[in-house]
């Protein structure tokens, strides 16, 4: 059950509950199918009073560090998962280290990474026949400016990623802190935040990006199109965060522990950055990595329609742009590739995702133990 | 609270949300760069009072906020105006392009059921057998393609190399056989996603509802396994996938975009696009709100239809 | 804290994406080829004469600009090989701007007040007369936002030869001025000529017989049924011909039309007094018959015409002299009315079938302009009738219907004028002309390969080649009335020095864009008047200014 530590230092008051996935472990080693009265409460660090910092005691820290190791166990075990994982770290790996990663000021050139996975230069023209097919010497073959396409594809890999996690992340940034504080104070501040929510929600994501591109475009600070991009896909995509946080924060702040830590008088941005968002972040996380691939893929569909990235960069969309009146030539090669790579990526990032999903999820989970051992 | 009341305050919310739409519309349409006067008249030179003339037709020497309210009154009779640079009647125009659209979002969205479901069901059911990998990995390949490639492929594929369909829609009435025949590739084009995102989610959601202690005694009732599924576990399992069968509506037009442009489909995604990056001001203003319109619409259709199926949610 | 506390997946995920995120930016950096030596050296002619044009303007290398573009996959390829050829000289470090078209019209309208640091790629369509290449693009009367001059470039040589040009009637006389004009701009570079644009019509050839390819695009559709040039087709089998268009049609109404696409559309529901026909040549089309007949009172020209008897327009009315003259002044305060009031000073009814014409000046162009006053009927100038609802004219085909974003239809008008000749018959032998509205470049040859359209004039430029080895398909090319060109900011440094210019105007990869984004369709160009107008720019005069001002000696 619960850990009791003594301890002399003053003015600490602790309060533990039970941890849902010690919890389930024990239920899961008692083979005990009816899970589905756990007490849910989450695991408190120790609750202090304002001021105090947390110290640490042998076993308290694994608590909370359990659970998340508990999950990354589940993770782990999920064949599918590990594989999507291994697809997107290698694409990592190859994206970063394809060509070298130098920034210059106008007298020094450091280089920050000096590998080069590439054979080309992926913007170096005419290094081969325009328009090739696949050989030794261009194992993608080259396209119509005669550019290596392997080269291209490897480092377009660090666009796709960059504006998928970027935007991600910028997303998340917005909706996170908006979902939570509408979730938890309620009321005017909860119905205004909905309502900005439900009035965005009206408009299609590419429809909102289409039209956000032009708007953007003019203002000088983001250049070469890539921040406008990312913007225009993180104006668009935090909502949904928003709203899911919501409706998780909505039943966790009724939670024992909550209300306990507003009684001790914990202030509430600390009872909602300490207690309730980590609880109630779950299925956003799950949200947040499945829509990786989404961004990508809308990403893609705005290189095609041409507001996309600067033109000639290797970023996989605008490649399958460029390339498309060649499809109909009955070139392709040129399509191909950068439609393979993202369908791989936007696949394995899915896999990761459901990996997630389970790992979070101990009802789930039970279940899923009780079939392995069956 | 009992139905009614619930439908109510839905609607009372539902009010400020449209207003807001409204407001968004506007704001987007004049935050676009460029003077709007330039767009209409196409950058000819023209002298200051036919400029002047131009700017009082459209309002356009109005401060803004009583631009939109004019705006706004007439948007409410439906009466969008002329496009600037086609001076056509812009409700005319979009009354001619809605039904286009609707009709292939529609059947993609139908697509996306009538495959979606099934094979959510099968997957559940046989789960952990190949039918079940095959259908997720199935239902992850759908989800990953990047819809115009898929578009540009199937387009060539079966319509320029092997001839089985036209390349651009026929010249015949949109509820005719040989459009429906048309409709076939971009149908699945726009299906797909949606058809895999509703399998992956009906056979989360069923298996959820299989290990559920209802199912159990179901089954030590003596219920055949057929009636088990389809007459209990789906009536649960359903109400996930009717909330997301109703967001789906904004995906789709999304994916329409991107469709209607592959396979020169007349379409409200065409239209749109075509009059932002042409700045059709009042074009974009009607068809944007129609479209933000329409989805908050069928969001409130979706609330309801869930609070009949499930009246917990009639908080 | 426990929120924020990672297990090892995550940490590792966190720290790829802020690591991706430097990556990204200093990668998009590095690719964008900012890194480059300090010291540039010139190392040729093109590059000596940017490097003293730097100098004069005391501007370092390298220098950072952006090349301007709208969003189109020639376009684009266009800007990464002029990209890559300026930045290799290590005076430039470019990045491309691509945007929507109505973006990239804004920003070139309002560059020279936004002194905006961009070089523009465009094209320019011209069309039969000199004066069409050269007066809105350099003209100092023209600078945006009033006219095309977007660099804002003023030059009183070239503002004399232009003005010359337009007020020079005598053919010889012209054809000195605008090669002198020519040589002028070439040596100033306002703009870089690159590529000289050429119609590439592709049919099938089992339905189509025979095919002429009018030089400027909105004549495309001409070649259907052009009694007036003595050019018509004929199909092998069925009466509907299915033609394509690029984008929707916007206008009906003449003096609306501001798109290439509305008048491809309209081309054969409207006709004009003259008309220029297959080989550049003045041919009377609703006009039998025209004289000068300038006497002692008049300023500028004064013609009389004849007007043809028995012309009938679509809703039934007949032709008169009438219909001219309104015609000529409903122009007046409409977007278009320099179209006309450029040079129309007033119009006298003589009787129905003749009308005089006089000019406010000398006008050289006077006849290919007439060619683009359409004449509409009477219903319309009383306001009875909006030509925005249906285009009604004196042409061959009459209004069917328009399905936007679809097609549009035209059907044979059984009433029109002509009577038959040698060359064509009296009447036209399609009864039906379709043209489907097809935005995307592969989908319309897609839909020419299966069948579905029997004509395209917008098949991707690579896959023209592939066609011309079918035997199965015709494929016309002329040289067209258009060129693509590069716009210098002149209004800013380091573009304010002719030879920065000059430079950038030698280094331009005109070869390979015209091979590896044109596919060799086209033609090259170093100045702005068409070999259309071969009198005017003839290839000999263009290898000559080739010679002197672009290859290094």
């Amino acid at each position: 059950m619960s850990d009791r530590h003594p301890t002399t230092q003053r003015g600490r008051i602790r309060i533990v509950g039970f941890d849902d996935a010690v919890a389930d472990q024990q239920a899961g080693d008692r083979e005990n199918d009816d899970d589905d009265d756990t007490i849910a409460t989450g695991p408190i660090d120790s609750s202090t009073t304002p001021g105090e910092t947390t110290t640490e005691t042998e076993s308290e820290p694994d608590r909370p560090r359990r659970r998340l190791e508990d999950a990354w166990r589940r993770f782990r075990r999920n064949r599918t998962a590990m594989a999507g994982l291994g697809v997107i770290v290698v694409m990592a790996v190859l994206a970063v280290f394809a060509r070298p990663i130098e920034v210059s000021t106008a007298e020094v050139t450091i280089t920050l990474q000096p590998f080069s996975l590439a054979p080309y230069d992926p913007s170096a023209m005419f290094v081969g026949p325009a328009n090739a097919p696949p050989s030794r010497a261009h194992p993608f073959g080259t396209d119509w400016a005669g550019r290596d396409q392997l080269s291209r594809v490897l480092v377009g890999g660090r666009y796709t990623l960059g504006i998928g996690l970027v935007a991600v992340a910028l997303a998340l940034c917005v909706g996170v802190p908006l979902g939570a504080i509408a979730g938890y104070f309620g009321g005017w501040i909860d119905e205004a935040i909905m309502r900005l929510v439900d009035v965005l929600y009206a408009f299609p994501f590419l429809v909102l990006a289409i039209a956000i591109v032009p708007i953007l475009e003019p203002i000088p600070v983001l250049g070469g199109g890539f921040w406008t991009v990312v913007l225009a896909l993180a104006v668009t995509g935090w909502i949904g965060y928003a709203r899911l946080l919501r409706g998780e924060v909505l039943s966790v702040r009724e939670r024992e522990y909550v209300t306990a830590a507003r009684a001790l008088g914990v202030p509430d941005r600390t009872v909602i950055r300490r207690h309730v968002v980590p609880n109630a972040v779950a299925p956003v996380v799950v949200q947040a990595t499945l829509n990786v691939g989404t961004v990508v893929l809308t990403a893609a569909a705005l290189g095609f329609l041409g507001l996309g990235l600067e033109p000639g960069s290797a970023e996989w969309g605008a490649m399958l742009s460029q390339g498309r009146s060649s499809l109909v030539q009955g070139r392709w090669h040129i399509t191909v590739f950068p439609g393979l790579a993202i369908f791989l990526f936007v696949l394995a990032i899915n896999l990761v995702g459901d990996g997630i999903n389970d790992a979070l999820d101990p009802h789930r989970d039970v279940s899923d133990e009780r079939r392995r051992l069956r | 609270m009992t139905l009614g009341r619930y439908v109510w305050t839905r609607l009372l919310v539902t009010a400020p949300v449209l207003f807001g739409v409204t407001a968004l519309t506007f704001s987007f349409v004049h935050l676009l760069p460029g003077d709007a006067v330039d767009a209409i008249i196409g950058f000819q030179d023209v002298s200051p009072a036919v400029e002047a003339s131009i700017r009082a037709e459209y309002h356009l020497d109005q401060p803004v906020w009583k631009q939109y309210v004019l705006w706004l009154g007439d948007a409410a009779t439906l009466e969008f105006g002329e496009s600037p640079i086609t001076g056509r009647d812009v409700s005319a125009t979009i009354g001619r392009r809605l039904p286009a659209t609707l009709a292939l979002g529609g059947a993609a969205w139908l697509l996306a059921l009538a495959v979606g479901i099934p094979a959510g069901i099968v997957a559940a059911v046989r789960e952990g057998e190949p039918a079940d990998e095959l259908g997720r990995i199935a239902a992850l390949a759908g989800i990953a393609t990047p819809n115009f490639w898929l578009g540009l492929i199937l387009l060539f594929v079966f319509s320029v190399r092997l001839g089985w369909f036209r390349v651009i829609p026929p010249d015949a009435p949109l509820a005719s056989l040989a459009m429906a025949k048309f409709m076939l590739l971009p149908t699945i084009t726009l299906g797909t996603a949606s058809a895999a995102l509703i399998t992956r989610l009906l056979r989360s959601s069923m298996r959820r509802e299989l290990d559920a202690a209802y199912v159990r005694t179901a089954r030590a009732k003596g219920l055949s396994e057929r009636t088990v599924i389809l007459k209990h576990v789906l009536r649960n399992a359903l109400l996930p996938v009717v909330t997301v069968a109703g967001l789906q509506l904004a995906f789709l037009v999304d994916g329409a975009v991107v469709v209607e442009q592959i396979f020169s489909w007349p379409g409200m995604g065409r239209l749109l696009v075509r009059s932002i990056l042409r700045r059709d001001y009042t074009v974009i203003q009607a068809a944007v709100l129609v479209i933000g319109v329409a989805i908050v619409i069928a969001n409130l259709l979706v609330d309801i239809v869930y609070a009949i199926l499930d009246p917990r949610i009639r908080y | 804290m426990v929120g924020n506390s990672v297990g090892p997946g995550e940490r590792g995920r966190l720290r790829r994406r802020s690591l991706l995120k430097g990556a990204g930016a200093a990668g998009i950096a590095g690719l964008a080829g900012c890194i480059r030596p300090n010291s540039v050296t010139a190392d040729g002619p093109a590059e000596e004469l940017i490097q003293e044009g730097f100098e004069a303007a005391d501007v370092e290398p390298p220098f950072e600009t952006t090349i301007a573009i709208t969003e189109d996959e020639e376009r684009n390829k266009f800007a990464q090989l002029l990209r890559s050829e300026l930045n290799e000289t290590g005076f430039f470090d470019i990045s491309i701007t691509s945007q929507d078209f109505g973006s990239h019209v804004d920003m070139m309208f309002a560059a020279a007040e936004q002194n905006e640091n961009a070089m523009f790629v465009s094209s320019w369509t011209g069309g039969w007369d000199p004066s069409n290449y050269v007066d809105m693009l350099f003209h100092s009367d023209d600078h945006t936002p009033n006219g095309s001059n977007i660099g804002h470039y003023s030059d009183e040589t070239v503002d004399e030869y232009i003005d010359a040009g337009l007020t020079e009637t005598n053919y010889e006389d012209r054809v000195e001025i605008y090669r002198n004009l020519q040589e002028e701009l070439v040596g100033d570079s306002p703009a870089s000529f690159v590529r000289f644009s050429e119609a590439t019509h592709v049919w099938d050839g089992d339905i189509v017989s025979g095919w002429e390819t009018y030089p400027l695009r909105p004549g495309t559709y001409y070649a259907i049924y052009a009694p007036w040039a003595g050019v018509y087709t004929e199909l092998e089998e069925g009466s509907e011909f299915v033609g394509d268009l690029g984008s929707d049609v916007t206008n009906y109404d003449p003096i609306a039309i501001n798109g290439t696409v509305s008048s491809q559309a309209t081309a054969l529901l409207y006709e004009q007094l003259v008309g220029v026909d297959f080989d550049g040549e003045i041919q009377p089309m609703l006009a039998t018959d025209w004289e000068r007949i300038d006497d002692e009172q008049t300023d500028g020209m004064r013609y009389r015409f004849s007007l043809r008897e028995g012309v009938r327009f679509h809703n039934g009315e007949r032709l008169t002299a009438a219909h001219v003259k309104e015609s000529l002044e409903r122009y007046e305060g409409t977007p278009r009315a320099n179209d006309v009031y450029d040079w129309y000073e007033t119009s006298e009814v003589v009787d129905d079938e003749t009308i005089e014409i006089s000019c406010s000046r000398e006008y050289g162009p006077f006849e290919s302009a007439l060619f683009n006053v359409s004449i509409v009927p009477m219903a319309v100038i009383d306001g009875e009738h909006d030509l925005e609802s249906e285009p009604i004219g004196t042409g061959p085909y009459r209004f069917v219907e328009h399905e936007s974003d679809d097609h549009w239809r035209m059907e044979r008008f059984d009433d029109h004028w002509f009577e038959g000749s040698e060359a064509v018959p009296e009447r036209a032998p399609i009864e039906t002309v379709t043209l489907e509205i097809i935005t995307e470049k592969s989908s319309r040859q897609g839909a020419l390969e299966a069948g579905n359209i029997h004509f395209s004039y917008g098949v991707p430029s690579a896959s023209v080649a592939d066609f011309e080895s079918d035997a199965a398909y015709g494929v016309g090319r002329h040289v067209g009335g258009g060129f693509d060109m590069v716009i210098y900011p002149t209004y800013r440094a380091p573009f304010s020095e002719r030879s920065v210019r000059r430079g950038c105007n030698m280094l331009l990869p005109r070869e390979r864009i015209l091979e590896n984004v044109y596919r060799g369709i086209g033609q090259l160009a170093y100045t702005p008047i068409s070999p259309l107008l071969e009198g005017y720019a003839s290839e000999s005069f263009q290898e000559a200014i080739a010679n002197e001002y672009v290859r290094p000696n």
